[in-house]
């Protein structure tokens, strides 16, 4: 096993990585599908391999030992490195259309202002005169504040350098970032003048001469004015490019529902993924302006950083395979949110990735995953502990509640603290993650006289493992739709989500639950 | 207020005309805080948002021109609130300055020159005014407990010198002597002058700073002469 992270991509969030881990000694490769890389780090004592040219085929394996195979020029290579990082540029649409107009020496996007900006040959004819210059942004969709920043950066080198008069015509402006309402003053101090609008929005005309003439009402004064702007810039759409969407796909990492290499699941925070020892920073990560870059950048340096180190210990209690039981169906495989499990002569759960989520075990149907303490006969025995029967004449409900270690559990804890009373009959059973809730667990939970069952996850979209409370809500369900057909009532039972800091509402929904119990009656299994 | 079918077109409007002024009003971010908390906001169409707006745009003659900038108080609630701590109230003051000083409303200039030519706003001779004092302390010292008051004119050496509104020696002769009275009962040093007394300075109000300097002079000047270390001024 080496110690070496792989960086893909070329910009400055991806330099910044490269920079922090060789200061710290470690060994790196950089990958990018650009043709040069002009990255040259500072004195540094670990080891740095650059390829250009060079585009993600296929990757095995798991933490500390992720198989790379790539093409570069007409070649196949590989690689073997411990850690990966996903920092990736962005890709920019540019929204002329947007705002009726079409590209034209005198109409042109952000980026080409940016270039323009730093070209310095460029820059004396195009931006030379006395021509004003009009910025268009957020008029139609809501923009951001890194567009803000480069809108209001571009601003100010246009009043400063060049003595250009600018107009910033906007719906809301965003500066919600780091410097930039800091960025903003000192726009407004080299003059540049902005014009906000809210119940109106300016019309905007293209002449046969590709000249632009803006007419607008400033919502302030209630003026009515004109503008024929030398130039006018429309502001960019930002979305994750095309190549952070295949090493995506590649690397079996979940994206959002943009395309961004990291889903909006608060177990994800900072830089990591569903997948261990594979992180992402940077443009790739989400709509970044130039402060957050530069904090994700450490981030994933930091990340990395303890990956390596945390890969020296092995995990113990991790699922495994009966080898003996297990008949290839993969699917534990195919469901894995880690990616946990790999494929040589036999199907093998990797230590370093497996989350114990549990999700494996539950849905294998030759039930040949075991996960230590997550036994469906462990858990039955867990459920009489502590259950006195009950006197004829007053029915208190025996309930058992599945609760997700991550959210459900804390609630209790927390209702407890607050001094929420709970129904006596109830029986709280810790699962590390709902996906590990079975059929079996269920069943068990009946068959040693339960009257009710409740199920308690975490709330969708912030489950550790993406889709285990999503796996839970389909065995409940699936049980529920069978019960009527049976003879067996379906409020018995029930499935809620809630969060760690929710002990209210923990106390609430489970003492509802009895309440409804406590119309059903006792459960008719207990008279067998 | 509607808008007009107007049309200017911004190529004719310098922006950069009034940056150099120290109001910090380019920082405006329109939020209206200031029209929100002003208590003459909409009055007469007065708008302190707009006004800082027209400023920053450049559009200043049509400020001077109008009436309404003249409806503000100078209260300053505005700048208590405004998050980017613009100085409005003194941006009031500036265009007002800039107005011909024939043009400024009401009888504001009119009573600023006969304070300036006269020592007080109502061009009252100074026998007349040494007159009135004399006759409202007689009334105070005919009173229980105030006997042998007497209001001191002029005196040397006095601990406190207090300014006079103009009202009080015309139409509110009765509201002197409440002042009068604490300073008896916290047995005060005090004088008022016989000339230069007007304590309301209208050159503040006007935006005439030139004014302001010679009102307040002269009153120094006679705390100089006649060597008072305080000065009461409550206007």
């Amino acid at each position: 096993m080496n110690n070496k992270t792989l960086i893909f991509g070329n910009g400055p969030c991806a330099h910044h990585i490269a920079e922090d881990l060789l200061s710290t000694g470690a060994d790196i490769v950089i990958a990018t599908t650009d043709k040069t890389c002009d990255f040259s780090p500072s004195e540094h004592s670990g080891s740095i391999e650059i390829l250009t040219d060079t585009r993600l085929v296929s990757c095995h394996g798991t933490a500390g030992y992720f198989r790379i195979l790539a093409a570069q020029n007409n070649n196949h290579i590989t690689r073997t490195v411990a850690g990966i990082i996903v920092a990736e540029e962005d890709k920019r649409k540019p929204n002329f259309s947007l705002y009726g107009l079409k590209a034209s020496s005198h109409v042109i996007r952000l980026s080409r202002m940016k270039k323009l900006l730093l070209d310095s040959f460029q820059e004396e004819s195009f931006l030379s005169g006395s021509k004003k210059v009009v910025f268009l942004t957020g008029l139609v969709k809501e923009s951001h504040p890194a567009i803000a920043e480069e809108v209001m950066h571009s601003a100010l080198r246009l009043q400063s350098d060049f003595n250009l008069q600018t107009y910033i015509l906007t719906a809301n402006l965003k500066v919600s970032a780091d410097g930039l309402e800091a960025l903003y003053r000192e726009t407004k101090e080299a003059g540049a003048v902005y014009i906000k609008f809210t119940d109106t929005r300016p019309e905007i005309h293209s002449e046969s001469d590709d000249s632009v003439q803006i007419e607008f009402v400033d919502e302030i004064t209630l003026k009515k004015f004109r503008l024929t702007p030398g130039i006018t810039v429309v502001d960019e759409t930002i979305v994750p490019s095309d190549y952070a969407a295949d090493l995506s796909r590649i690397l079996g990492v979940d994206t959002d529902a943009d395309g961004f290499v990291q889903t909006d699941n608060v177990h994800r925070f900072t830089v990591f993924t569903n997948r261990k020892g594979i992180m992402t920073a940077g443009p790739s990560r989400s709509i970044q302006t130039c402060s957050d870059q530069i904090t994700d950048a450490a981030n994933a340096s930091l990340a990395s950083t303890e990956l390596i180190a945390g890969l020296q210990i092995v995990p113990e209690d991790r699922a495994e395979i009966d080898k003996g039981q297990c008949i290839r169906c993969l699917t534990c495989y195919r469901l894995c949110p880690y990616r946990a499990i790999t494929l040589n002569t036999r199907v093998v759960v990797e230590p370093h990735a497996c989350e114990r989520c549990g999700i494996c075990a539950a849905q294998c149907p030759r039930g040949a995953i075991r996960i230590k303490h997550l036994d469906p006969a462990l858990i039955s025995k867990q459920m009489v502990t502590g259950y006195t029967p009950q006197k004829e004449d007053a029915f208190t409900p025996f309930i058992v509640a599945f609760c997700c270690s991550r959210s459900a559990v804390q609630a209790r804890e927390l209702a407890r603290c607050m001094g929420h009373e709970l129904p006596s009959g109830l029986k709280v059973i810790e699962v590390p993650c709902s996906g590990s809730i079975s059929l079996d667990h269920i069943f068990a939970a009946f068959k040693k006289n339960a009257d009710g069952v409740i199920v308690l996850t975490c709330h969708e979209g912030n489950c550790h493992s993406e889709r285990g409370n999503v796996y839970a809500r389909q065995t409940v369900d699936q049980i529920a739709d069978k019960f009527p057909q049976i003879g067996f009532e379906k409020d018995r039972i029930a499935i809620q989500t809630l969060a760690s800091n929710m002990g209210t509402e923990f106390a609430e929904m489970v003492n509802r639950f009895e309440a409804n119990i406590i119309e059903l009656g006792p459960s008719r299994l207990k008279k067998l | 207020m509607t808008a007009t079918s107007e049309i200017t077109d911004l190529d004719q409007v310098d922006h950069g005309r009034c940056r150099s002024w120290p109001f910090l009003q380019d920082y405006c971010v329109t939020c209206a805080l200031c029209a929100g908390s002003c208590p003459a906001s909409g009055i007469d169409g007065f708008d302190p948002r707009m006004l800082v707006r027209m400023v920053s745009l450049g559009l200043v003659e049509e400020l001077v021109e109008a009436r309404w900038p003249w409806i503000c108080t100078l209260c300053g609630k505005c700048e208590n609130v405004c998050p980017m701590e613009i100085d409005i109230a003194d941006l009031v003051r500036k265009i007002r300055s800039l107005k011909d000083r024939e043009k400024v409303p009401g009888i504001l200039h009119k009573g600023l020159v006969a304070a300036l030519e006269t020592g007080n706003n109502l061009r009252l001779p100074r026998e007349d005014f040494i007159f009135i004092v004399e006759d409202v302390a007689e009334e105070v010292a005919e009173e229980p407990g105030f006997e042998g008051f007497k209001a001191p004119i002029d005196k040397k050496g006095a601990n406190l010198l207090t300014t006079i509104h103009n009202k009080l020696v015309n139409t509110h002769t009765e509201d002197l002597k409440h002042w009068w009275k604490i300073f008896h009962a916290a047995k005060e040093d005090w004088t008022v002058t016989s000339e230069n007394w007007e304590g309301t300075s209208w050159g503040y109000f006007t935006g005439d700073d030139a004014a302001m300097k010679v009102m307040a002079g002269r009153i120094v000047e006679q705390m100089s002469n006649l060597e008072i270390k305080n000065l009461l001024w409550p206007e």
